[in-house]
């Protein structure tokens, strides 16, 4: 079994209440952000603003486990999410410089990384992971699936998030790429976009 | 990636002074084997390479967010390149000073016991300077993967190692076949990072460290220019200059290894896809 996210692109509109209520919930100090949105703006109007909500990935195979030289990082066989523990951390930032999706995060003031850890302890007390309860859109998701049977319709890429097999993000996407222009380019890219649905 | 350079800083002395104390420990190694040269003149060499090596490792616990926990980094050995480094850099550097503390005692009786140890020392050094290159085997960190990132390292050490030889020894004539072969594949191969790192930094959001763009640009140019210094003062026997180009060329290789590594996080990727989409536009 794996906990995946899943980001219906249309729905967000970028209110980053999602990164906030991570920051909350997990006290992150001051500017370090498990969570991030990032925008991708509109231009000559072929193409939407894009929002893309982004945390760790909890991927398949975790090239910050492997890195790990203290052990401080581990995959959970129970559900595949990858969990940082701060006891254990020496604080080398090699799973920073090992991570592609930027998801290990630096802080000064305690001197070791850290990073989502798909709020663990809500979960294992049956509650939803922070962003996941925050977004009102419903844009941000999560689901436990067996790996054979995450839907198709789920895109494993998106603008700002490349997928790379032997890693294996467990993020999904819902995107409708007939109605966004999303890379430049594109043979799509002459529709003009339809209206967000709720 | 922080952008901040500074705290690749420890780092690339760690990297740069192991190098050089390996490629120095493996020419005693080799002139040790060769029973030439009398013992006591080589503690001058073995008490500046073992300070070298002493020296790098210890700034390298500067890198660390917690020095206090620099031990737990050897117990993911099975998993971790950089656990592997950590355990050979430590033995390396015991070795290392041992066996400059046992040359200081004048027992002939403990030659063998040292010649023993300088060969484990080179050897384990040797071993350094490629877990140094596997450690940055990361998928997308396109200018530290690959065989041609990661032999660097191993390339110079040798070819330090040969340069200490023959200037210990005082050897006559040019440099050696092998030599030659070495100075051939480590200058191919610095080109080659060189070109790879010139193309992937015309987009500058590819770039963790942005701002030392032209600085690395022109480290990776001055340090083929060493290179072709390193062979030159080897065909007229200067010795001491090349010992001290390669040292040059070590040290300036390291930096730019690490001002040179890219990013594919989401942030640059949507950074990328920003400015496509501006010279679209202006298109």
């Amino acid at each position: 079994m794996q906990r995946i996210f899943v980001f219906e692109v249309s729905r967000c509109f970028g209110c980053n209440g999602c990164a906030a209520a991570c920051a909350n919930i997990n006290h992150t100090p001051g500017g370090v952000l498990w969570r991030t949105v990032h925008k991708l703006p509109p231009h000559d109007g072929d193409h939407r603003t894009v929002y893309l909500s982004v945390s760790c990935n909890h991927c398949e195979n975790p090239p910050c486990v492997k890195a790990c030289p203290s052990n401080a990082l581990e995959k959970r066989p129970s559900d595949g999410v990858v969990v940082h523990y701060p006891d254990k951390c020496i604080g080398c930032r090699y799973c920073q410089m090992a991570c592609p999706y930027d998801a290990p995060k630096w802080e000064p003031e305690t001197g070791l990384t850290s990073k989502c850890n798909f709020c663990v302890e809500r979960l294992d007390r049956g509650l939803e992971p922070a962003c996941v309860e925050t977004c009102f859109s419903g844009a941000l998701k999560q689901e436990l699936v067996e790996k054979w049977s995450i839907p198709s319709f789920y895109k494993k890429e998106a603008p700002g998030l490349i997928h790379i097999e032997n890693i294996g993000p467990n993020t999904r996407f819902i995107i409708d790429e007939t109605e966004f222009s999303l890379r430049p380019g594109n043979e799509n890219s002459e529709k003009t976009p339809t209206g967000t649905e709720g | 990636m922080d952008k901040r350079f500074i705290h690749m800083v420890p780092l690339a002395v760690f990297t740069a002074l192991s190098t050089i104390a390996a490629g120095g420990i493996l020419g005693v190694g080799i002139v040790l084997s060769t029973n030439i040269v009398d013992f006591s003149g080589l503690i001058p060499y073995l008490a500046v390479i073992s300070a070298v090596a002493f020296c790098g490792t210890l700034i390298s616990l500067l890198h660390l967010g917690r020095k206090e926990r620099f031990l737990r980094a050897i117990l993911g050995i099975s998993h971790s390149w950089l656990s592997r480094e950590v355990w050979i850099a430590g033995i390396f550097t015991a070795a290392t000073v041992l066996s400059f503390l046992f040359s200081l005692i004048s027992d002939p009786q403990l030659r063998i016991i040292i010649s023993l140890i300088v060969n484990t020392a080179a050897a384990f050094g040797v071993t350094l300077t490629w877990t140094i290159g596997m450690v940055y085997q990361l998928s997308t960190r396109i200018t530290w993967k690959g065989m041609v990132n990661a032999s660097s390292p191993f390339l110079t050490a040798l070819l330090l190692g040969l340069s200490c030889t023959s200037l210990i020894l005082n050897a006559s004539g040019g440099p050696g076949l092998v030599f030659i072969v070495l100075w051939i594949v480590d200058f191919g191969f610095a080109v080659v990072r060189s070109e790879v790192f010139r193309r992937l930094a015309i987009n500058h959001h590819r770039m963790v460290f942005a701002r030392l763009i032209s600085l690395t640009r022109w480290g990776y140019s001055i340090r083929i220019g060493l290179s072709f210094g390193i062979i030159v003062f080897s065909f007229i026997s200067l010795k001491w200059a090349v010992v001290a180009i390669i040292i040059a060329s070590i040290i300036l290789d390291r930096c730019c290894f690490y001002s040179a590594v890219t990013d594919f996080s989401p942030r640059s990727e949507i950074s990328v896809l920003k400015s496509e989409r501006m010279k679209k536009a202006e298109l």
